[in-house]
C-alpha cells in the first residue's frame, strides 16, 4: 500500500479486519486512496477545509471563544455501512423511535406504564424535561418526537449499541447533507464502484413530515423553522434547513400570538403559522409557561398548541423520553408499548438513584464513564479510565453531593475508523447519529452523522471539543425498501 | 406563498446599504490614492482639500488628523476608513455587518452571494490579522466587493428580496453621491484662476470616479469635464447607474414591484416626489451656485425617505 494504514490495536476497527486487510465494503475506497499520492491528499483536504470555510459551514462556540465561528472539521474517509446491515438498524431505529413516541404520549396521559411500574413514577415526575403543564394536550395525531436522532456505537465484537437518545432537537442533520456534497466534489474517485444511498431528499422528507402533523391538514400549511437566532452555535443548520425546505427561518420576535393563533410579522402583515419546527429548548419556548426570563421565545405559543392552532415539532416535553435516568429503562418500555423485545441493544448503565449503584459508582469512577442526567455536549461528565487523579477527586466530590443526578455505564472500547491524520491513516473513535424522522410513517435518513473523535485516543466525538464528522454510506439494495413503518 | 419577515426585509436593505458603502469606500479611497499620487506633488494644498473631505462624505466617522504631508494624510484616511480602528463606517466594519445581515438572511440569499460575502470579509480580516498594509489589502477587497455585486445581479431572484436590496443600495449610493457633489466638487476646482489646468483637471476626474461615472459622463458629455456638466450629469442623467434620478427611479420601480403604489404610503409619496422633481423640474430651477445647499436638501429627503421605509416595513 502506498499510504500507512494503521488498524486499531484495541475495540472493532470499522475499516479492516487486520493488517492490510480491509473490510469488504472499503476495498475500493483502500485502493482509491492508495493511488494517491500523499501530497495529492493534503492537496484535496486543503481544498476541503478552504470549500468549508467559503461556505460558511460552521458553528458557534460557547465557553471560553464566546461567539467564535469554527469550521466543523471533515475527514474525507468514508464510513460504509452494508445493505443488510442498515436493515437491521434501520429496523432497531423505527422501533426504539415508535416505542418512545408512545412512552410520551403515555406519560402526558394515561400513565399505564407509570402505574404499571415500567418506569418509576417518582423518576419521570423528577426530571425537569417533564412538564406538568403538558398533561392532557396531546399533540396533533400524538406525535412528541418528529425528529429523533438517536446515537449509535459498537462495541468491542462489532454490535451496535445504543448510546443515548435525542428526542428534542438532535442537530447535526446539515453536516450529513453538506458532507456528502463536499466528499463529491474534493474525493469523486471514491465513490466509483459504489452505490450510496442518497441523502439530500432531506428537507423534502422533513417537510413532509412537518406538513403531515399540520393542524389545517395538508392544504398549504404554513411552516416555519423557529431558531433562538444568528448567535446560537447550531445557527447554520438552522439557515440550512430552512433554505432548504423553503420555508421561513423566524425567531420569536418575528412572531406575534393572538386569539391562540401564531402568526409571522411580514412585509405584508401578519401571516398565519401553521406548524413551527423549533430548535429552542422548551425552557425558551413560551415565558409564559416556561421560563418567564426568556426573549428567545414566543408568549402565548403554548396556549396556541394546546388550542390546536400549531403543531410544534418537536413537542414540548418530549426531552423526558431522552433524558439519561429513563435510558435504562427503553428496553422495558418497547416490550411495554409494543410488545416486543429490543432490536437494538445498548449500553449498561448504573443508576445514582439507587443507593446500591450510587455506592459502586462512587468506590469505582476511575473504571466508568459518570454522566449527568440532565447534561449534553459531553460536558459536565467523567471519563474516569482516561482522567487524572486530580479531576476524579473533583468529580467524586461533585458526584457525592448529588448522586441521584448521575448515572454511569463502563467505558465501552468502541469501533476506531480509518482517519487522515495529515501524515497517514490512523484509527480514530467515531459514532453515529442515524435521523428518524415521525410523520405518516417513520422514516429513518440512510446513514446519519458519524462523528469521529480526532485527538488520538480520544473518545469525546462532540464538535465543541474536538470531534470531527465524516460522510456516512449506505450501500444500495434493491431489496431494501424506503417506505418506513407506519407510528 | 408567505410574504417576507419584516426582519428579514431590513436584513437585507442593510446588507445591501452595507456592501454599497463597503464599494462606495474601497472607490473613494482608491481615487484618493490616485489623486495624491498625480496631483500631491504639483499642488499639495487642493490635493490635502480633497483627501480631506471623508469625514463630511461620511458623517459620523472620526476626523482624521491633520497634517501638511499628502502622504502621510493618505495613509490615515486608508487606515481609517478602509481598516477601521475606531471607524463605525469603514470598509472593515461595513462588511462583517454585511455578512452578520446576509447570515441572518441566508434562506433567501443564493450561495453565490452568501460566499462572495463571505470570501470578501475572509479575505479583508485574514489581511488585518496578517498586519498587512492597507494599501495592499485595497485593491484585494475592490475586486472582492465587485465580486458580489456580480454574484447579486447573476443569481439572486427578483422578489421582495431583491427589492429591499436594491432600496438599500441606491439609498445608500444617492445619499453618497449628494454628498461627494456637494463637499468634493467645490474642493476640486477653485475658480480664482490660481489651479494649473491639469490639477483641476485631475480632482475633477477625481470627482467622477468618486461618483463611478467617469468612463460614463466620457461616454455621454465628452472628454471635457466641466463642474457644471459633472454636476448635471451626477444628479439628473437618467441612464448613468450612480446619478441621483436614476437612483430614484430604481426605487420607486422597487417599491412599486412591493406593491406599494398608492399615493397615502409616505415613503413611495417621497419616493415619487423627488423622482419627479429631478427628472421634470430639475435642471431649469436648479440653482448653480447653491448646489451644495441644495444637494444637502435633497440629502434631509433621502433620510427621510429611509425613516419612512422602516415605519411602513420594518417596524411592522
Amino acid at each position: 500500500m502506498a499510504n500507512t494504514w494503521q488498524i486499531a490495536e484495541r475495540g472493532w476497527d470499522e475499516g479492516f479486519v487486520g493488517p492490510g486487510q480491509p473490510r469488504a465494503p472499503y476495498r475500493n475506497v483502500v485502493d482509491v486512496l492508495d493511488a494517491m499520492a500523499p501530497q495529492d491528499i493534503a492537496h484535496r483536504e486543503q481544498l476541503q477545509q478552504v470549500s468549508l470555510v467559503n461556505q460558511g459551514i460552521t458553528f458557534t462556540v460557547y465557553g471560553e471563544d464566546e461567539g467564535t465561528e469554527r469550521v466543523f472539521p471533515f475527514d474525507f474517509v468514508p464510513r460504509i455501512i452494508d445493505a443488510p446491515e442498515w436493515a437491521t438498524l434501520e429496523a432497531g431505529l423505527l422501533q426504539r423511535v415508535q416505542a418512545l413516541n408512545l412512552f410520551l404520549v403515555d406519560v402526558y396521559g394515561d400513565q399505564r406504564c407509570l402505574d404499571e411500574g415500567i418506569v418509576p413514577w417518582e423518576l419521570v415526575q423528577s426530571r425537569p424535561e417533564y412538564r406538568r403543564e403538558l398533561i392532557g394536550m396531546l399533540p396533533r395525531l400524538g406525535v412528541y418526537t418528529h425528529v429523533a436522532g438517536i446515537d449509535l456505537l459498537r462495541d468491542e465484537d462489532g454490535s451496535w449499541l445504543v448510546l443515548e437518545d435525542n428526542c428534542r432537537c438532535p442537530s447535526g442533520v446539515s453536516y450529513v447533507v453538506e458532507n456528502r456534497g463536499l466528499l463529491s466534489r474534493v474525493f469523486p474517485d471514491l465513490f466509483r464502484g459504489y452505490a450510496v444511498r442518497p441523502v439530500d431528499h432531506y428537507p423534502q422528507m422533513l417537510l413532509e413530515t412537518l406538513r403531515h402533523v399540520s393542524p389545517r391538514g395538508r392544504e398549504r400549511p404554513v411552516v416555519a423553522v423557529l431558531s433562538p437566532g444568528a448567535s446560537n452555535s447550531a445557527w447554520f443548520e438552522h439557515s440550512f434547513l430552512a433554505r432548504e425546505m423553503g420555508v421561513p427561518l423566524v425567531e420569536g420576535r418575528d412572531l406575534i400570538v393572538e386569539d391562540d393563533q401564531v402568526s409571522m410579522r411580514t412585509i405584508g402583515g401578519r401571516q398565519r403559522v401553521d406548524v413551527l419546527y423549533r430548535r429552542i429548548d422548551d425552557d425558551y419556548l413560551d415565558p409564559v409557561v416556561f421560563r418567564s426570563d426568556s426573549v428567545l421565545g414566543v408568549p402565548g405559543l403554548v396556549h396556541a398548541a394546546r388550542a390546536g392552532n400549531v403543531t410544534l415539532a418537536n413537542a414540548p416535553g418530549a426531552g423526558v423520553a431522552d433524558n439519561k435516568a429513563v435510558y435504562p429503562f427503553v428496553p422495558d418500555i418497547i416490550r411495554f408499548f409494543l410488545n416486543e423485545e429490543p432490536l437494538l441493544k445498548q449500553v449498561p448503565t448504573f443508576s445514582g438513584r439507587r443507593p446500591d449503584d450510587a455506592a459502586f459508582i462512587a468506590d469505582n469512577l476511575a473504571d466508568l464513564v459518570v454522566k449527568k442526567c440532565d447534561g449534553a455536549g459531553g460536558y459536565g461528565m467523567l471519563v474516569g479510565p482516561t482522567a487524572s487523579k486530580t479531576e476524579i477527586a473533583e468529580f467524586a466530590k461533585v458526584f457525592g453531593a448529588a448522586p441521584d443526578a448521575y448515572v454511569a455505564q463502563h467505558l465501552v472500547e468502541f469501533s476506531s475508523h480509518p482517519t487522515w491524520t495529515g501524515k497517514g491513516f490512523e484509527p480514530r473513535h467515531v459514532d453515529l447519529r442515524p435521523f428518524v424522522l415521525c410523520g405518516e410513517k417513520i422514516r429513518v435518513l440512510p446513514g446519519g452523522l458519524t462523528r469521529v473523535a480526532l485527538r488520538e485516543g480520544s473518545y469525546v466525538v462532540n464538535s465543541s471539543q474536538g470531534g470531527g464528522s465524516k460522510d456516512t454510506w449506505v450501500l444500495a439494495d434493491p431489496l431494501v425498501s424506503d417506505g418506513g413503518a407506519t407510528p | 406563498m408567505t410574504s417576507m419577515l419584516a426582519r428579514a426585509a431590513e436584513n437585507i436593505y442593510w446588507m445591501g446599504r452595507l456592501l454599497e458603502r463597503a464599494s462606495g469606500l474601497c472607490r473613494k479611497l482608491d481615487v484618493s490614492g490616485n489623486v495624491a499620487v498625480e496631483v500631491g506633488g504639483l499642488d499639495p494644498k487642493a490635493t490635502l482639500n480633497f483627501l480631506g473631505d471623508m469625514h463630511e462624505l461620511y458623517p459620523g466617522s472620526p476626523k482624521v488628523p491633520d497634517t501638511d504631508a499628502v502622504h502621510e494624510r493618505y495613509e490615515a484616511v486608508l487606515q481609517s476608513f478602509l481598516l477601521g480602528n475606531g471607524n463605525d463606517l469603514s470598509v472593515a466594519v461595513s462588511l462583517r455587518l454585511a455578512r452578520e445581515n446576509a447570515k441572518a438572511v441566508r434562506d433567501y440569499l443564493s450561495r453565490e452571494v452568501f460566499e462572495s460575502i463571505n470570501a470578501a470579509w475572509l479575505e479583508l480580516s485574514a489581511a488585518l490579522e496578517r498586519g498587512e498594509s492597507a494599501s495592499t489589502v485595497l485593491p484585494r477587497v475592490q475586486q472582492h466587493v465587485f465580486a458580489v455585486g456580480g454574484a447579486m445581479g447573476r443569481s439572486m431572484l427578483r422578489d421582495e428580496s431583491w427589492a429591499f436590496m436594491d432600496l438599500g443600495v441606491m439609498l445608500e449610493r444617492l445619499y453618497r453621491v449628494l454628498l461627494v457633489v456637494a463637499y468634493k466638487l467645490p474642493a476640486a476646482c477653485v475658480d480664482d484662476g490660481s489651479q494649473a489646468i491639469p490639477v483641476r483637471s485631475a480632482l475633477l476626474r477625481g470627482v467622477l470616479r468618486s461618483g463611478a461615472s467617469l468612463e460614463n459622463y466620457r461616454r455621454v458629455k465628452g472628454v471635457n469635464a466641466e463642474p457644471e456638466p459633472i454636476l448635471a450629469f451626477l444628479l439628473f442623467d437618467r441612464q448613468a447607474p450612480h446619478s441621483v434620478a436614476h437612483g430614484l427611479r430604481v426605487m420607486e420601480r422597487a417599491l412599486d414591484s412591493l406593491g406599494i403604489t398608492d399615493d397615502g404610503s409616505e415613503v413611495r409619496r417621497r419616493t415619487g416626489l423627488l423622482s419627479a422633481r429631478m427628472r421634470y423640474s430639475s435642471q431649469e430651477g436648479f440653482d448653480w451656485r447653491a448646489h451644495a445647499e441644495s444637494c444637502k436638501e435633497i440629502s434631509d429627503e433621502i433620510i427621510a425617505i429611509h425613516d419612512a421605509l422602516t415605519r411602513k416595513y420594518f417596524a411592522v
